[in-house]
């Protein structure tokens, strides 16, 4: 998909209900930290992301959080699209591989059917199910070396 | 009045290499030749910044460099500042800041140091400003004017719940808003406010405090 389909793909995401996001705002933190002690047990987290990058790889963890939680709250597809781009050349710049972003919002996935209750679940799910399977697309647009991150309108 | 490629150039080099003195004799020499405020603002230290922010997304610059970079800038505006030379002719306030937790204050410090290049009396209030505190002073000093400033999209939730707290005391106080938060989107939370103006850069920062005073005569 390009950057266009993947914004209306977007589109298509449901909106968060204020009770949903309430619960996943008071829980993200938490949820960010379990996701840190995941990655950091892990002996081989250099294939993931690259070496001496723990503390930018807890950084992500917390800011996909208030990001994921901003999204939720002010829905923009062009946000959600152009900042993952944004997301994915800062930090394929920096080594971190397309497998991470597997890894990484498959937890995600695991941490909010643990912590979030089941009546609040479903559509922030759709989010990150979204997001995977679109890693490919994220992937390969972000090859290009001048894509384009910014609203199309500007 | 636009920048020369090659005076940009050299101040940009001079920039990532932390050369302040330089940096602030190449300004120094734009402001000589009378190149207005706004202008050396737009086309000088904000391109450079964006430029110095584009190289750390690339990873060829550290956090460290682009610190540097926005210290110098700092200090440069500061030097500008005390060479204004202002003479309040307008009775308009404005109050400006930065919502909680946001950090990156030169945006919103190049909107204040514009508008009293004009002649408005200004309270900047930098970065990070607690709400509760943004509001105590804008009782004190009833604002005809507030801008307010995100850097980080993730900030947004925080501004329009600050600009809800503005409007349920200053219910037609002209308030403009900014920033690179809205970088990737999400100008559209803020279409439901009224008598709210987005700035995209500061040259519309410029035409909006030129049309006041139109207003005003």
């Amino acid at each position: 998909m390009n950057k266009s389909e993947l914004i209306n793909s977007a589109n298509l995401l449901p909106r968060i209900t204020p009770e949903a996001l309430t619960e996943y705002r008071s829980k993200s933190g938490r949820m960010a930290e379990q996701l840190n002690e995941h990655f950091i047990s892990d002996n081989e987290i250099e294939n993931l992301i690259g070496n001496n990058n723990i503390d930018l790889m807890k950084n992500n963890h917390e800011n996909h959080a208030h990001f994921m939680a901003s999204v939720f709250e002010n829905f923009s597809a062009e946000t959600l699209v152009n900042t993952i781009l944004w997301v994915f050349k800062v930090y394929r710049s920096r080594e971190f591989k397309p497998v991470y972003w597997h890894r990484q919002l498959n937890c995600w996935i695991d941490l909010i059917k643990e912590n979030i209750d089941t009546n609040e679940q479903d559509g922030i799910l759709d989010y990150y199910k979204w997001m995977i399977e679109h890693i490919n697309d994220f992937t390969q647009l972000t090859d290009a070396k001048e894509i384009d991150c910014l609203p199309e309108n500007r | 009045m636009t920048i020369e490629l090659s005076d940009y150039n050299l101040y940009f080099n001079a920039l990532l290499k932390g050369d302040r003195h330089n940096c602030i004799k190449l300004i120094d020499q734009l402001w000589e030749k009378k190149v207005p405020l706004h202008v050396i603002y737009e086309e000088v230290l904000k391109k450079a910044l964006y430029q110095v922010g584009e190289l750390w997304e690339e990873n060829k610059i550290s956090v460290a460099t682009e610190h540097l970079a926005s210290a110098i800038s700092e200090t440069i505006m500061n030097k500008l500042f005390l060479k204004l030379n202002v003479l309040y002719h307008s009775d308009k306030k404005v109050l400006a800041g930065c919502v909680e937790n946001e950090f990156h204050q030169i945006g919103i410090k190049m909107i204040c140091d514009m508008f009293e290049a004009k002649g408005y009396p200004t309270f900047f209030l930098g970065a990070n400003t607690p709400k509760k505190d943004f509001m105590e002073l804008a009782r004190k000093i009833n604002p005809d004017i507030i801008a307010l400033s995100v850097s980080v999209f993730f900030h947004i939730p925080d501004l329009i719940k600050m600009i809800e707290t503005i409007r349920n005391e200053f219910y037609e106080t002209p308030i403009l808003v900014g920033g690179q938060g809205f970088r990737h989107g999400g100008k559209e939370s803020l279409l439901r406010f009224e008598n709210l103006t987005f700035m995209e850069d500061t040259v519309a920062v410029e035409e909006y405090i030129n049309q006041l005073a139109y207003e005003q005569v």
